[in-house]
């Protein structure tokens, strides 16, 4: 689906521009409010779909895995490439918000390859090990869903931190996923401050479930044989 | 001297059982100093040694471990303790429609299968032309799998397996589906691959296409292997592992009861066959004297029963029909049972003495139907007490003679006579 981005943008738009009056939204103007959530929403939205996708890659798949011999490690990551090309289709809508809005990106543009990197290397450390944790918990999906929901928002998508009051704003800046988002808004949203500190959280973040990730895949490798 | 193909030593496997899925996985991986589960020992001190080119089947009980065994070989399972040395690529066939994707074609799953086998898309390509031939789809290569029927499904799931020719090849109960020709077809297709040079390992429950396929056979029993040699002796000797399985198995009595067709007013409690000594035995021996006995249950009121047997060897056919409802003699000879029994209330036994057994060395099965002989046909369910397929089963044999591929004994004698000497009268 590659207008499913668009709808929760639209809604979204439509619920926080139009009908919530936050000032610090309304002091944005439409066309920067969208570029501002569109930002946000991208990388927050693959991970989401990213441990959606993840939790049932191995309890699901237990029947080939039990008959062949499969090496667990492409499980995620041929489901962490599909959204990598899913990725790259709305990096075209963001292009084309962009040219709407009149806004260019500044030159921090030039560190989309890395952000990617980083941003999908957490994608498929999470995914690894979810699809184990998985096995151990079983419905895992349920929990994942219910927690991404409220996550939405307390990283800052729909609304600056500024925004929120204080107790969210806490929460917003434990969440990992913040500094993810002020990473791609980095690059592209024009004249603002570079967070140096939020690229160096995500990619500690992204090395280390990555590491976990794959440590984890490689033990499951020697049970899954052996799963019920 | 090369490597041998496969070279197992000292090989343990124990499984822990927990009591559910998630809540006692969690409080071991957290309290772990407590056990909260149970260990079953699936393979105990497994050695095995298989040079190139051998092919060998692995027969036992159902639960014995073979199929852990293979997969262990296989590399899709894992050893607990011990050693496992494969030397080749193996191709495993450890369940039909493996990689099987519902909606896509015939086609697209010959490709999809086929990688997940391990084959190149270069190869596949190749095969393709010969997959569709030897599965037999014809046009229907084209439709989606969800149009196959299941015997469609395992033909061309076959066919993706055996199209390619390994260095090591592991098939688990794959024939178990197929009507008699194509079963015929797999296993003229595997003998094909193992003549190439192929080493192989097959495990299934039919005796008979063990014994065509192979010369070495392994017998796994409790997780041990029990016996390893040449498959006659093999099979021989599973014979009397089942037997000591059905010892410890359910009662004869729960056996008898259920799963009949019929309205149950008489109803077989027990069954039992006895050799020429008198014990019971589920393996005799051909031209030995053997009795069959059967204890009816006809509850309160006394009935007159007529008895269908019927001995049907392991691939279906009807061997022999030791009591039915016509009669008929042969020289006064031959003859089956077609007598009707007056059976008083409560439980009686009838014996059928069996003089010598003409059966040849097989594996066979007694179907019993017990009808009322006042209603004559007694082939519809409201007429008939009591009808049950396999009873019993049990195997013949012979000593010194491996020859299996006959029906009976025909007694007959040889002279040297004249083409045109008198018909004797």
């Amino acid at each position: 689906m590659l207008l499913s981005p668009l709808v929760p943008l639209i809604t979204n738009v439509a619920v926080f521009y139009f009908i919530a009056n936050i000032p610090q939204i309304q002091s944005m103007g439409l066309a920067a409010y969208v570029v501002f959530m569109f930002s946000g929403l991208l990388p927050f939205r693959i991970i989401q779909k990213a441990a959606a996708e993840s939790c049932d890659l191995l309890v699901g798949n237990m029947d080939m895995l039990k008959t062949a011999v499969f090496p667990l490690p492409f499980l995620s990551l041929s489901a962490v490439g599909a959204l990598l090309l899913e990725f790259l289709v709305q990096c075209v809508f963001m292009a084309a918000i962009l040219v709407i809005a009149g806004t260019a990106p500044g030159w921090t543009i030039i560190l989309l390859p890395l952000a990617l990197v980083v941003l999908f290397a957490l994608a498929l450390g999470l995914s690894w090990a979810l699809s184990i944790l998985n096995y151990a918990l079983r419905d895992l999906q349920e929990i994942v869903s219910l927690l991404f929901s409220m996550l939405v928002y307390v990283t800052p998508i729909m609304y600056p931190p500024e925004a929120a009051p204080a107790v969210l704003r806490v929460l917003m800046y434990l969440n990992p996923l913040t500094s993810y988002v002020a990473m791609f808004r980095d690059m592209i949203l024009p004249n603002q401050q570079f967070h140096t500190q939020a690229w160096i959280i995500s990619c500690t973040t992204s090395a280390a479930l990555l590491a976990i990730g794959y440590l984890g895949v490689r033990k499951a490798q020697r049970f899954v044989g052996d799963m019920v | 001297m090369s490597p041998p193909a496969i070279e197992i030593a000292g090989l343990r496997k124990v499984f822990r059982l927990y009591p559910d899925l998630v809540t006692s996985r969690i409080k071991q991986n957290l309290l772990f100093w407590n056990t909260y589960y149970r260990e079953k020992i699936a393979l105990d001190d497994i050695n095995l040694r298989l040079e190139k080119g051998e092919v060998v089947g692995v027969i036992g009980p159902n639960g014995a471990g073979k199929s852990t065994l293979l997969k262990i070989i296989a590399g899709i399972s894992f050893p607990t303790r011990g050693e496992v040395k494969v030397n080749g690529r193996v191709i495993a066939v450890l369940a039909l429609g493996l990689g099987f994707h519902p909606r896509l074609t015939g086609l697209e799953n010959i490709s999809l299968a086929g990688m997940m086998l391990g084959m190149s898309r270069e190869e596949i390509r190749r095969k393709r032309d010969w997959i569709i031939d030897f599965s037999e789809l014809g046009q229907y290569v084209e439709s989606p799998m969800t149009a196959y029927s299941t015997g469609m499904r395992a033909r061309l799931s076959f066919a993706v397996a055996a199209c390619q020719e390994p260095e090591i090849l592991i098939v688990d109960e794959a024939l178990a589906t197929g009507d008699v020709r194509f079963v015929q077809k797999c296993i003229n297709r595997i003998r094909e691959i193992t003549q190439s040079g192929t080493t192989a390992l097959f495990v299934s429950h039919n005796i008979w296409s063990i014994k065509r396929l192979t010369s070495r056979c392994i017998l796994v029993d409790g997780g041990k292997i029990v016996d390893d040699g040449e498959t006659s002796r093999v099979t021989d000797r599973y014979y009397e592992v089942m037997l000591r399985t059905e010892a410890v198995a359910p009662s004869p009595e729960g056996r008898g009861n259920d799963g009949f067709v019929g309205t149950g007013e008489v109803q077989l409690r027990r069954v039992d066959l006895r050799n020429s000594v008198g014990n019971s035995a589920r393996v005799v021996n051909t031209a030995e004297a053997g009795s069959l006995w059967f204890e009816l249950d006809t509850g309160s009121t006394p009935r007159k029963v007529g008895l269908r047997v019927i001995v049907h060897r392991e691939d279906g056919l009807v061997a022999t029909i030791v009591a039915g409802l016509a009669g008929g003699t042969l020289n006064g000879q031959h003859e089956f049972v077609h007598q009707i029994f007056d059976l008083a209330p409560g439980l009686s036994t009838i014996k059928f003495e069996l003089g010598h057994l003409l059966l040849a060395p097989g594996d066979y099965s007694i179907d019993l139907h017990i009808f009322d002989p006042a209603e004559h046909s007694g082939l519809t369910s409201s007429q008939q007490y009591f009808f049950k397929t396999r009873v019993l089963e049990f195997g013949v044999r012979r000593l010194g003679n491996p020859n299996r591929g006959m029906v009976y004994y025909q007694p007959a004698s040889a002279s040297v006579t004249s083409w045109s000497s008198p018909v004797a009268n």
